[in-house]
């Protein structure tokens, strides 16, 4: 605990506030631009960290890191774009709320949900690094299989007609085995080098998401349906409040919705986007409002941005504990550290355990800096989706464009997102949800490899059951996919 | 009514012909290529199966209704419903082919260039009055883009004839 109390003593001097408030800032706006993330940022100022002393190169990455998570959110709210995958399922209830009129409530529950979460995250983070992370070196591929399996439970939730949603989702997980398999056999790719990596996420993400809300905003003259009449920034500020109200009135929500998200970060490769979609699931079947969520209702925000900021806590731990990284952040975290000359692993907490504290310690200030700087961004992205349609949707459309060809450098990227947007406006236009598409591109080629090497490895699929955390992965999904059900028929009992 | 039920299984029609594409495809590689792809390919043609079903009976359902609607104003609601959907194909090609033309001529013109091109264009389309203004927020705009990417962020943005933007 001593450790603990002198990193917070030590990262709450100027020298590091000012790295805190420079990484977090940096963090959203890259957060908040369309395709780019905050694993970006980290990228960009990786070289930059080689002259800094360690420690102050950790607390301004992780600051990146934190902010970069909460930035996606408010473009997700504002302009159904998700800044990154991790926010992809705050586009469900946050932007019908923005689009309502209540566009800065939305991001005042979204900043104090991912506050929330971002808490819980780091306080676990400070004390169960160790024991959390060994557990995940139980996680085989029969284990990783039913993480996969678990996400992707999530997709006859996320539509009205299960038939559609599920067809969708089956859809986005065969598009996700595209490319080189983990056996070395090339599939789907239709000659296209590009795409033997599998089919990038950003362009996929905007093309489905970003742009056919951009097409329908070409026919509208404001990105709101109401306009406030209140003075512009009264109005945001106290639409904001009020979104912090209706978190702190969720809180029991917001805790539970936190620890899943710190369980799901902690396995390696499951990342904030799956943490996202399990909060935004399980909130749904447990809540009493599950059939309005979708229209813009306060628990479909708490829970997926409660879930993907707390899932950064169990990503780090495990990343310093056994030095695997769980998503392209925490691997160009790794990077900094390996530039620094750091091995990073159980032997660091050995060599270098003041380090790590005093940047779990900052992780934790850096939630009460993201509160600060995010409330500001929050009510500078209020007065963004006031501009005219006329100059917003242009401007929106070529930065999503932008955006797609930054992640790769490449214009094939440009045709795909161009490729998936048309397809994401057909699929609009029939009435198939895109999110289960993309939930099931996201997690279709992690279960493909993790079912191959478990024929690799075992002689029969079922004597993967032979494993507890198996058993219980596999029980949580089949529960998953029931819990809609059951939770409809406890209504209709009490009802009648 | 079989007009109608074509429309609406042309998404489902796409997504499922890639799928046989793929199948097909996968059933000529190792077994081990197909472990997890064949069972969701089949379950997915099942579904396709129920939801052709579903449309069927929705169109059936729908082209009663319209039979028993002889009044004016329903007929004229059905009709605005049509134009309402012909003006939002309309609007969402001219975005779709923008953005392929700004796809195309971004490496003949370069970042700069493409971009002013292609904002004042949509700026003027959407209704945007003074040319010269609008001109100039486009390229205000395609350079402060310019600068946040190329300098700011460190990409490697495509450069046309001139060599430099």
């Amino acid at each position: 605990m001593e450790i603990v109390l002198q990193g917070f003593r030590t990262v709450l001097q100027p020298h590091y506030l000012v790295f805190m408030f420079g990484g977090v800032a940096l963090g959203l706006f890259i957060g908040f631009l369309p395709g780019l993330s905050g694993g970006m940022g980290i990228g960009l100022m990786l070289p930059f960290t080689f002259h800094m002393e360690p420690l102050t190169a950790l607390v301004f990455l992780c600051s990146i890191y934190t902010g970069g998570i909460f930035g996606g959110a408010v473009t997700a709210i504002l302009l159904n774009t998700p800044g990154a995958p991790a926010n992809l399922s705050t586009v469900l209830d946050g932007y019908p709320m923005a689009r309502n009129g209540e566009p800065e409530r939305a991001m005042g529950i979204s900043l104090m949900s991912s506050t929330i979460g971002g808490i819980v995250g780091t306080i676990v983070l400070i004390l169960l690094a160790g024991p959390l992370a060994r557990l995940s070196l139980k996680f085989g591929p029969g284990e990783m299989f039913f993480v996969a399996i678990f996400g992707l439970t999530v997709v006859g939730s996320l539509a009205d007609n299960v038939v559609k949603g599920v067809f969708s989702g089956l859809f986005g997980i065969l598009l996700g085995t595209v490319g080189l398999s983990a056996g070395g056999i090339l599939r789907g790719t239709m000659g296209s080098v590009y795409l033997m990596d599998g089919i990038p996420e950003i362009p996929a993400l905007l093309g489905l998401l970003a742009l056919p809300a951009i097409y329908e905003l070409s026919g509208r003259k404001s990105a709101v349906l109401k306009v406030d009449t209140m003075s512009a920034g009264m109005a945001s500020l106290r639409g904001l409040l009020r979104g912090f109200r209706d978190t702190f009135q969720r809180i029991v929500q917001s805790l539970l919705c936190s620890l899943l998200g710190v369980v799901v970060g902690i396995i390696p490769a499951a990342g904030s986007a799956i943490a996202g979609m399990l909060g935004y699931n399980w909130s749904k079947n447990l809540s009493r409002n599950s059939d309005k969520f979708g229209t813009g209702v306060p628990e479909g925000i708490v829970g997926p941005e409660s879930a993907n900021n707390a899932s950064e806590g169990g990503a780090l731990a495990t990343m310093f504990v056994l030095g695997i990284p769980g998503s392209t952040a925490t691997a160009m975290m790794l990077g900094a550290l390996a530039l620094q000359g750091w091995a990073v692993g159980p032997k660091m907490f050995i060599d270098h355990a003041d380090v790590i504290y005093t940047a779990f310690s900052s992780l934790f200030c850096q939630q009460f800096v993201m509160l600060l700087l995010g409330a500001g961004l929050c009510l500078l992205g209020a007065r963004l989706v006031k501009i005219p349609v006329k100059y917003l949707m242009p401007v929106i459309l070529v930065f999503a464009i932008t955006g797609a060809y930054s992640s790769s450098y490449l214009r094939f990227d440009c045709n795909l997102l161009i490729f998936f947007s048309v397809l994401g406006y057909l699929m609009k236009r029939s009435g198939f949800p895109a999110m289960p598409m993309i939930l099931g591109l996201l997690l279709g080629g992690m279960a493909d490899t993790e079912l191959m090497r478990i024929h690799q490895l075992f002689d029969s699929f079922w004597e993967i059951f032979k494993s507890p955390i198996v058993i219980i992965l596999a029980a949580v999904s089949l529960l998953s996919v029931m819990l809609p059900f059951i939770v409809k028929e406890v209504q209709r009992r009490r009802r009648s | 009514m079989a007009i109608k039920l074509l429309k609406r299984l042309v998404t489902p029609t796409l997504m499922m012909g890639w799928a046989i594409y793929y199948f097909i495809e996968i059933c000529g590689k190792k077994a081990s290529a197909g472990y997890f792809i064949k069972p969701i390919f089949w379950v997915m043609a099942l579904l396709y199966c129920l939801i052709v079903f579903m449309d069927a009976r929705d169109c059936r359902d729908e082209a009663e209704a319209e039979k028993t609607a002889d009044s004016p104003e329903q007929r004229q609601a059905g009709e605005e419903k049509a134009a309402a959907q012909r003006a939002d194909l309309k609007r969402t090609a001219i975005c779709i082919g923008s953005a392929f033309a700004y796809i195309f001529i971004l490496p003949y013109l370069g970042f700069i260039l493409s971009t002013t091109l292609v904002l004042f264009g949509l700026f003027w389309w959407l209704g945007s009055g003074n040319k010269l203004l609008t001109f100039v927020y486009a390229a205000g705009v395609a350079l402060g883009m310019y600068l946040l990417f190329k300098t700011g962020l460190k990409v490697p943005l495509l450069t046309g004839f001139l060599g430099f933007i």
